[in-house]
């Protein structure tokens, strides 16, 4: 049971990030540097997920995804800290009546949550025994993954080159014609 | 500051998960954990227009 729920928690993080590469390219909205540093947290997330559906269930896995949801979760408070007061704006579109970054902090505390559910549920691996071999759907999570932490890792290389991005980024500074 | 490089050892650690490379997965998550907290004090320590 823990498998598929982390194999369907794993194509979660990578839906949340095909949405923000969504609104990135066909919508020419740019990440800031504090929503990087959300999309960072998925990606994290998902290495400790995938984690254990490669090497076996453990603690250490879902630490680090409690250690990067505190991270990733305080960039978007951070975020929606700038923008609540009435009149000083926000940043980029809203879906479904919220801006990215209240959803981050919301999926943030949705995975404090699950991770607390399955270390509740979760049996500890006995010595010696090994994790199963992957599925078809675990695998397909695993490589999507690791295809969309590759795309983000290219799309920020783009955009800021080798160095800080902009507050408030309008171009990409490698590829200035795309947008 | 290189705003890729947490992305970029985010990447390392999802190629060392998928091949199977526990520990060093794990060392390359962590200090993609201690960069963004890192970039995250960086990034949020200037005086909000609130108070708290």
């Amino acid at each position: 049971m823990q498998r598929t729920f982390d194999t369907l928690a794993l194509f979660g993080l990578s839906a949340v990030l095909l949405v923000a590469f969504y609104y990135q390219f066909a919508l020419g909205e740019l990440p800031c540097p504090l929503c990087a540093l959300q999309r960072v947290g998925f990606i994290v997330a998902g290495v400790a997920l995938m984690l254990n559906l490669r090497s076996g269930y453990s603690p250490a896995h879902y630490g680090l995804v409690l250690l990067t949801s505190v991270a990733a979760g305080g960039a978007s408070l951070r975020q929606i800290a700038l923008h609540v007061v009435p009149g000083s704006g926000s940043y980029g579109s809203a879906l479904l009546g919220w801006h990215f970054y209240t959803w981050a902090f919301v999926a943030y505390g949705a995975l404090v949550v699950y991770v607390g559910a399955m270390l509740l549920v979760t049996r500890a691996p006995q010595a010696g025994e090994r994790a199963p071999r992957l599925g078809f759907f675990a695998k397909l999570a695993c490589v999507l993954l690791v295809v969309v932490a590759a795309a983000n890792a290219a799309a920020f290389l783009l955009e800021c080159g080798l160095g800080p991005c902009p507050d408030n980024p309008v171009r990409y500074l490698w590829w200035p014609a795309l947008r | 500051m290189v705003m890729a490089l947490p992305f970029l050892l985010g990447l390392l650690a999802a190629v060392f998960a998928y091949f199977g490379r526990r520990r060093s997965a794990l060392v390359a998550g962590a200090i993609t954990v201690a960069i963004q907290a890192w970039w995250l004090v960086y990034h949020a320590t200037d005086k909000l227009s609130i108070g708290l």
